[in-house]
Formats: C-alpha cells, structure tokens, sequence
C-alpha cells in the first residue's frame, strides 16, 4: 500500500493545451458553462436535448480532450445508471398520459413516454457530464477562481460577501496539499502503531469505525489548529475583510470572449425555442 | 471559544473545512477505504462522511458558514463526479440539481436541530446536528434522483438503506469525537475528554 497523497489530489485536471477553448478568458468559459447548464437542464424536449449533445460534442472535439477519457465516469457507472432507468421505466409506464403501449405482461408496462424519459435522462447525463469537465479539463483551476471572482463582483453592491467568498476559495485551495501532507503523516503514524485499514474488510462496519476515528479526529483538530494560527496571522497583518484589495493576476477580456459568450447565449436560446420547431418542418417537408 | 470568532477566523476556518471536505476525497484505495471520506459498501453508492464538515461548520460557526462550507460541498462532488469515479454511481451527480442544491441545506438544518435542542445535553445535541444534517442530504439527494431520472423514492431508499444507517452512526460518532476535542483544547484544559 502507498500513501502518497498529496501526487492523487483530483480537483483541477488540468490538460494542457492551445485550442480555442483553452485560450478564451475563465470568464468566458464560466459564463458559456452556464447558459449551457441552464439549457441542458431543464429542457424537456429529445429534439433539443440531442442538439445540445452534439454541441458539446463539437466543443470537446475542438477542444482536443480525448472522448474516452471525459466519458469514463459514465462508462464505469453505467451499470448502477441503467439500474436506476430501468425502475424508472417501470414506474413511468403506469403514469398517464402513457402514449403508445408496446409491451404489456402483468405488472410491467413499457410504454413509450416512459422510454422517450429515458432516453431524455440518459442523453443529459452526457451532456452534463462532457459540460462539467470541459472547463476544469481546459483551465487552471486558479484562473477559475480568479474569474468566479470577477464574475460574482456586481452582486457585492447588493451585499453579498464576493471578496470574502473570493478569499475562502483562495486559502482552501491553498490549504488542500497541507492538509494531504497532514493527513499522510496521520495515516503512517497509525500504521507504524499497527493500525490496519487496509486489511479491513467491508464486513466489519465497526472495526472500519474504529479504524477511522483517529485517522479523522486528528485531521480536523490539526486543520482547526493551523486556522487559528492563520486567522492571527492575518489580523496580525491588519487583514480586514472586504477592503479594497488588489491582485496580482488581472484578467483581460478580448473582443472574441464578449463575441463568443453572446453566441453561445443567442444559441442556447436559438435551439430551446428553435430546435423543435426547425425539426417539424423538416419532417412535414419529407413526411 | 465563540467570544474570539471575528469575521477573519470565519473566513479561514470555512476554507479549511472545505479543503478537510477536498481530502477527504483523495483516492487512498486501502482495502475498503476509496478514500478516507468514502468506505466501498459493495452493493451500492459507498457510505460518505463527507457531510461531516459540513455539519461542524454549522455547529461551531453557525448557519452561514455551513451553508458555504455545503454549497462548496455540493460543487465539488459536482466536479468529482465528472472526473473520477469514486463510487460506483458517482456519475448521476453531474446533475447540480442532485449534486449542489440538496448540500446547500445540510448546514443550515443541521445548526437548526443544534439550537432547537438547546435544553438537552451537549452530546445528544451534537447527536441530533449529525443525524439532521446527514438525513437532510440522503433525503435531498434521492428525492432530486426520483426528480431528474424518475426513479420512485422508495426504491432508491431501499438501496441505500443500510448506507443510511452505517452513515448516521458514523457521522454522529465522528462529530461528537471531533466536536469535543475541539472545545477541549478551545477551553485550555490541554486535552479532550474523547
């Protein structure tokens, strides 16, 4: 067994590159995520649901982010994923309005809006899962910060904490290979001690509780010491919070960043009212 | 402990219970700890103590830092699940209606059961916290499920039900260790009485 923490810390899996997409403004992206949040979210539609897997599609492709590495995930828990649809369309099928019937025997029911929900689930869980990553995937995660910052700057007049939210997300991140080293260094101690989590097996729930009381307990008064120490340190230094400070990463937007964030939002909703529409009429031009 | 709680130790021990939250989640792989926040439960999603924080947030600091502390809970298990497995159904929660609006009442609950049973002793108050604010998330979390998949409620539930259990029990036992040693050595009295 290993205990190299602080080499597996997973946020920010940042691949490098020079693509579009890698080098438009955080802001941009942040934006652009968004409107594409909103649009995947809460459409009801198949038709426009598909239009937006193939954008997203499209913008992965564009962004040179190997497929098969995005849509791990979802291939390892796909199993559980066509469990939870299957319930789902079992109990569908006996809410009306049901639409077609294809198959009936005793208590199951398939009916085709059952199917057609789905379906619907399934194609958002792709594309939420290809929009999530792209911007962690494409940016640093420092850069991400800095431009949830800037965005969240107009809602300060209206009283919300922005450069207090801005500093909680600078010092966790700082704090996450500490507090790994921490917890390394708790994890050995109590493996030289004969602590044994690692030959434990699921079966024994308490023993696993015993085992992680005084991995957990440590971590936390540890982390609460060095915060109190920080928390001194600050106002040693006449830290005040909220008081107008600079940086020392500025973030300069490009005509293209305003360019593209208006498109995607024209788009976004250009395809929730459109797709649907467009789609009939090519089929009644064919049918 | 609570006379010395300015805005700026707020601030920090918000961030650090958040980074707590982001170990928690580092892939150990040792025997049945994924990591040190996720315990494999073959059948079903692992067991989580990740609301752990959370809940300590809220009772130590109040309703606003666990809801930040929970609402960076939410967002951070919202990129987890979109880049490495750490259960095996980790990945229906690239949902944010699933992943980050049920997280953001973890705190705020939890604090509430904390106050409201204020006559009580303090352990079974911390108790109570734990047990509200893991409830709230399991609750949330499978009613957004049933929401977004159409999956019926019960049928989620009878899945997770021995996580349920093996959840409460953990987090009840690690907050009121935690809880405790932290107002121990607030107090002076150099060591906790865990």
């Amino acid at each position: 067994m290993s205990f190299e923490l602080s080499r597996n810390i997973i946020i920010g899996q940042y691949i490098p590159g020079n693509t579009f997409v890698h080098r438009l403004d955080p802001r941009a992206k942040i934006l652009v995520t968004l409107f594409l949040l909103f649009g995947i979210s809460f459409t009801r539609s198949l038709i426009v649901s598909f239009v937006y897997l193939a954008t997203m599609l499209v913008i992965v492709w564009s962004a040179r982010v190997p497929l098969g590495f995005v849509l791990r995930p979802f291939v390892r828990g796909l199993p559980l994923i066509l469990f939870f649809l299957g319930f789902s369309v079992l109990w569908l099928g006996w809410q009306e309005p049901a639409g077609i019937v294809f198959f009936q025997w005793g208590w199951i029911r398939i009916t085709s809006n059952a199917l057609l929900m789905a379906v619907l689930s399934l194609t958002r869980l792709i594309s939420l899962l290809l929009l999530i990553s792209l911007p962690t995937l494409t940016t640093p995660i420092t850069q991400l910060t800095y431009g949830m910052e800037s965005l969240l700057t107009p809602l300060g007049y209206v009283g919300l904490p922005v450069h207090d939210i801005a500093m909680i997300a600078t010092i966790s991140l700082r704090f996450v290979p500490i507090l790994a080293e921490e917890m390394e260094r708790v994890i050995k101690a109590q493996a030289s001690r004969g602590g044994e989590i690692g030959a434990l097996s699921w079966r024994e729930p308490m023993q696993i509780g015993k085992a992680m009381l005084p991995l957990v307990v440590p971590l936390f008064v540890n982390a609460f010491r060095r915060a109190e120490e920080m928390a001194v340190a600050m106002e040693a230094r006449c830290y005040v919070s909220g008081a107008g400070r600079t940086r020392f990463v500025q973030l300069h937007a490009h005509l293209i960043d305003y360019v593209v964030v208006v498109g995607m939002l024209c788009y976004v909703i250009a395809v929730w009212y459109g797709a649907d529409l467009a789609f009939n009429a090519v089929l009644a031009r064919f049918a | 402990m609570e006379n010395r709680s300015s805005v700026t130790r707020k601030i920090v021990i918000t961030a650090v219970l958040i980074a707590i939250t982001i170990v928690l989640s580092i892939p150990l792989n040792l025997g049945p700890f994924i990591s040190l926040g996720f315990i494999a439960i073959p059948p079903m999603i692992a067991v989580t103590i990740l609301v752990v924080p959370t809940i300590i947030g809220a009772v130590l600091e109040g309703p606003i830092v666990g809801f930040i502390v929970g609402a960076a809970f939410g967002l951070f298990s919202l990129f987890l699940a979109a880049q490495q497995p750490a259960g095996s159904a980790n990945a229906i929660f690239v949902d944010p209606i699933i992943s980050v609006v049920p997280r953001l009442f973890i705190g705020p609950v939890a604090w509430l059961v904390y106050t409201a049973m204020k006559s009580m002793r303090e352990q079974w108050r911390l108790v109570g916290a734990a047990v509200a604010g893991t409830l709230t998330n399991t609750i949330l979390v499978i009613g957004a499920i049933a929401l977004r998949l159409g999956v019926p409620f019960f049928v989620t539930l009878l899945s997770v039900g021995i996580n349920v259990v093996l959840e409460l029990i953990v987090a009840s036992v690690i907050v009121v260790a935690v809880v405790s040693a932290l107002r121990g050595r607030a107090s002076g009295a150099g060591c906790s009485s865990v």
